[in-house]
């Protein structure tokens, strides 16, 4: 069997003692970060960007890789303790999880967040397994117009599902293609766009793009509200599930991970969505479905388990396609780079080490989460005490020692600042910088084959509605569109016959 | 008669306008078009920089139809706003003459004095312990290659 050896691989990877290391550093950071409001892993990723540098390529994408899953299982803690999502994903777990944990129920709501997510973990390595190889057998066999139109419609998915206004979004990915391509020109090796700088002949710093729109952005929106937290020492006790706790979460967890994982693979989709997704049709579906919304254990173990699925498979396309399915993935791409790896489907040929590595890393990750978090859980709400005044310069500190280490100039520094301030001038006016994310990164990517295109078509344009595979692409992203915008369009009307009646 | 009010759409949309502009302005003057065929390398940016123009005057229209939010800039954190930036640079321009403790020192402070509330007592102490635990991981643990003492001070 071709997969027992590729996993076997992976495991020989993932099990060497630095990654191993590295796999425990990052899902250690994930829950941290997953547990504190205001810090995500978006920002903790953008941050410990640097630092992967001096690694490894395979330990430096495992351990980024375990922050982002990680960060999953953190935010469901204070989610089910102190009614606090400490991470977007896990805010439908505070409706039946702050319920159980207020019946005296809190042991069992964590240990089925626990299990549940592990097991969708668990089933979402499977499905990488089993299905990146072929997915990426067939992107190999994509020509330019075709490598084209998906990214046409990656870019689109992301808009699609991004939060607020349609236009604004894809404004934002207009702008990210536009800031990825300053720098200098492939084709002819001349500089452009770059403001006579010599700083941005090798083009825009990643690295300080990312902090700046995520981290230090975040750190300003949090700081227009000086709010101080309470935080309720609630003693957990009984950790394990009795057995009808576990038969009533067995079916939800199928259910979640099933959601979840289809959720992930879209572009676009990711660990939000799936869990908003499963926890709807577990309403519709459980049979216990009367008691959700006041403690029941369906509530927790289906957003959990889609959640955790869908934060895994979304490395699907990033690991086969090259595509970024959200910014996470956007930057995990960026980290492959700048690691001097092209991101796309040869990677599986090319780099089976890290590829299998990675895959079989979450696995071991996941259990590593089980193991660390049910003993640990009373130290990590202890996490919240932290002050934010010094998570602020901790943050501040860390990122300006990062960037400035990997670029030794004070230019980085300036675009550090510029764009700390712009991702907080968007934020404020309803603008959401994870497109512009995807954007900087396809921004290069979709020139080069744009031009490719051409250049194989002698200048016409039809040729990728002529391409089946290409117009497949164009056809799904234009019904995506259409979907998002008339249901919209509906709400609009209906809101302004209200206003006249 | 209602008075036009500046709304979040207004001032996004006139964002992407300049950007837009920009990108596209200096694409046209600087940089060579080319044909569909052989795009010069200005080609892009022009056509993706008209794009962004053109959905940012969009978006403004839209903000003079709707009533979308008003923007309310009492909320802004300007301390943060304007001492983040200088800390930043402080930090980037003291490396290499002064080193890294006292540029982290620097910036340390100022992220600490950007929070409201503030005492001078604690952002000095903030600052000395993040510089602690900073140079720390920095230098011991990771072994980055930067110097503590800068040039002037050796």
């Amino acid at each position: 069997m071709d997969i027992l050896s590729n996993l076997a691989l992976g495991f020989s990877v993932a099990l060497a003692w630095q990654n191993l290391f590295f796999c425990f550093v990052g899902v250690l950071a994930g829950t941290l970060v997953g547990v504190l409001p205001g810090v995500g892993p978006l920002a903790t990723i953008a941050i410990l960007l640097p630092i992967t540098f001096s690694m490894q390529p395979d330990a430096a994408l495992i351990m980024l890789a375990g922050i982002y899953y990680g960060a999953q299982y953190g935010g469901s803690t204070t989610a089910i303790l102190l009614n606090l999502p400490g991470e977007a994903s896990s805010a439908i777990t505070t409706l039946d999880g702050y319920q159980m944990a207020r019946r005296g129920r809190a042991g069992p709501a964590l240990a089925a967040a626990a299990l549940s997510s592990f097991f969708a973990g668990t089933i979402a390595t499977i499905i990488i397994a089993l299905f990146a190889a072929p997915l990426a057998q067939v992107a190999m066999a994509f020509r330019p117009p075709s490598y084209f139109s998906m990214m046409v419609l990656g870019l689109i998915a992301s808009v699609v599902l991004a939060h607020g206004s349609i236009l604004k979004a894809i404004a934002m990915v207009l702008l990210g293609l536009l800031l990825g391509i300053i720098g200098t020109d492939i084709y002819t090796g001349s500089a452009r766009l770059n403001m006579g700088t010599l700083e941005l002949a090798d083009g825009v710093d990643f690295v300080a793009l990312a902090i700046g729109l995520f981290g230090i952005a975040e750190i300003l929106r949090n700081l227009e509200t000086s709010e101080t937290r309470e935080v309720l020492t609630t003693k957990v006790k009984g950790l394990w599930l009795s057995v009808a706790d576990l038969k009533r979460i067995l079916m939800p967890s199928v259910r979640g991970t099933a959601i979840g994982s289809a959720l992930g693979i879209l572009p676009g989709g990711g660990a939000m969505l799936a869990s908003f997704a499963a926890y709807i049709i577990e309403k519709k579906m459980s049979k216990n479905r009367s008691e959700m919304g006041q403690g029941a254990i369906e509530g927790v173990a289906a957003p959990e388990s889609a959640n955790n699925a869908g934060s895994q498979t979304a490395f699907i396309p990033m690991l086969t396609l090259g595509l970024p399915s959200n910014a996470v993935m956007a930057l995990m791409i960026g980290a492959m780079i700048l690691q001097g790896i092209q991101p796309g489907p040869d990677i599986i040929v090319k780099q089976p080490g890290m590829f299998w590595g990675l895959i079989v890393s979450m696995w071991i990750g996941n259990l590593m989460l089980v193991l660390l978090n049910l003993p640990l859980i009373g130290l990590w709400v202890r996490f919240l005490t932290v002050p934010y005044p010094i998570l602020v310069v901790a943050v501040m500190a860390f990122s300006a020692v990062g960037i400035y280490s990997a670029s030794g100039t004070v230019f980085s520094m300036y675009e550090l600042s510029f764009f700390g301030i712009l991702g907080y001038v968007f934020m404020r006016l309803g603008c959401e910088p994870a497109p512009l994310t995807l954007g900087f990164i396809l921004g290069p990517m979709m020139e080069e084959q744009l031009r490719r295109s051409m250049l194989m078509s002698r200048g016409d344009p039809t040729v990728f509605l002529t391409e089946p595979i290409s117009l497949g692409f164009l056809i799904v992203a234009a019904a995506a569109l259409l979907l998002i915008t008339a249901p919209s369009i509906a709400r609009k009307r209906e809101e302004a016959f209200s206003e006249e009646s | 008669m209602h008075q036009i009010k500046l709304n979040g759409d207004i001032a996004a949309g006139m964002l992407f306008i300049l950007f837009g502009g920009w990108f596209c302005g200096s694409a046209i003057l600087g940089l060579p078009f080319g044909s569909a065929f052989r795009m010069g390398s200005g080609f892009f940016p022009t056509v993706v920089g008209g794009m962004l123009l053109a959905l940012g005057a969009v978006i403004v229209i839209n903000g003079l139809v709707s009533q979308a939010e008003e923007i309310d800039l009492s909320a802004v954190p300007w301390r943060a706003v304007i001492l983040f930036p200088v800390g930043l640079i402080l930090f980037g321009a003291a490396m290499r003459p002064l080193g890294l403790l006292i540029a982290l020192l620097a910036l340390c402070f100022c992220s600490a004095m950007a929070v409201k509330g503030m005492t001078l007592f604690r952002a000095v102490l903030l600052s000395a312990v993040i510089t602690a635990v900073c140079v720390a991981v920095f230098s011991f643990a990771l072994g980055l290659n930067l110097p503590l003492i800068g040039d002037w001070l050796r």
